[in-house]
């Protein structure tokens, strides 16, 4: 299950598309684990807070996204920049097996945490052999 | 620009002899303003590299296997005419895990990012972030004030701002030309 999860997308650290949209779109590194009965998904957001995160489920895919521009510069002159100004995004392909109703989230130091249960009907059952 | 430069292979490998701030795909905004037309290269060069990257090494990424493995930052420093700010990304950390110094005109920042997991969430399917310790040191303008340093850190984001001496804030010394 573990290659659908993710769509992946190796390559570059800025979305593809991007070429076509106004604002640059960054994607976010991202770390999976799985321990059987949840898969976690934590995202680097740096200087993104709760209200900056949007995250939607729409047939089955996942999608994090940064409302607010990486940062804003205004004020400032560039001396020497790294990164651009633009937005987080990134989307996850979920297997059936995962409950879309019970998805948590939370923010600490600009990561992103989400625990994705495994559904109670996917779940490896033992079934037991009654001797007649 | 030389014939060698045109060959897109290996050109990473030099990467080291670039100047000080022109690694890891930054972008020095003081170059840009002198020299115009270099924008325009870096970014010719840019687009063969980030085509040709996908042969050269296998991974570059972001925490820079250039240097050795050592987790590196991302960084970025922007000026008014009264200060200096410096902005580095480090989401997952504590403010305790950050250790901010300067030493001449290097501002240094290292610490440790440290996996936070129990051991039965250890099945990685995805592993990007990088973890352990990092150190990245920033050269530092002349003409600031070093000793009155600000570091505050939020969401994930360090930032330290750096006031300009007096001297050097908001201007700049013209030199008059004379024929001879």
């Amino acid at each position: 299950m573990s290659a659908d999860l993710v769509r992946q997308d190796r390559e570059e650290n800025v979305t593809r598309l991007d070429d076509h949209r106004s604002v640059p779109v960054y994607r976010p590194d991202t770390d999976i684990y799985d321990d059987g009965d949840r898969v976690i998904i934590e995202a680097d957001l740096p200087g993104c807070s709760v209200d900056d995160i949007d995250i939607t489920l729409e047939n089955g895919v996942l999608t994090i996204k940064s409302q607010q521009p990486r940062q804003s510069r205004s004020g400032w002159r560039p001396i020497y920049t790294e990164y651009g100004e633009g937005r987080f995004e990134r989307s996850f392909a979920l297997t059936d097996d995962i409950d879309q109703d019970k998805i948590d989230a939370s923010v600490r130091n600009g990561v992103l945490r989400l625990e994705l249960h495994r559904s109670e009907s996917t779940k490896p059952r033992r079934i037991s052999i009654s001797a007649k | 620009m030389k014939v060698r430069d045109l060959v897109p292979w290996g050109r990473r490998k030099n990467a080291d002899h670039a100047p000080a701030l022109r690694f890891r795909g930054g972008r020095d905004h003081r170059q840009d303003r002198e020299r115009p037309l270099d924008l325009f290269q870096d970014e010719m060069n840019d687009v063969f590299e980030r085509f040709f990257r996908r042969f050269d090494a296998p991974s570059f990424d972001r925490f820079g296997g250039l240097f050795g493995g050592v987790p590196q930052p991302l960084v970025d420093v922007s000026e008014t005419d009264k200060e200096i700010k410096i902005v580095v990304d480090l989401p997952g950390l504590d403010e305790d895990d950050i250790d901010v110094s300067v030493t001449g005109n290097l501002l240094t920042v290292r610490g440790e990012r440290r996996e936070e997991r129990d051991e039965d969430e250890r099945g990685f399917v995805v592993h990007e972030r990088t973890i352990g310790t990092f150190y990245r040191s920033i050269p530092l303008p002349p003409g600031i004030d070093p000793d009155k340093a600000k570091a505050e850190f939020k969401r994930g984001v360090l930032k330290v701002r750096i006031p300009k001496t007096a001297d050097a804030a908001g201007h700049t010394k013209r030199i008059e030309v004379k024929a001879a």
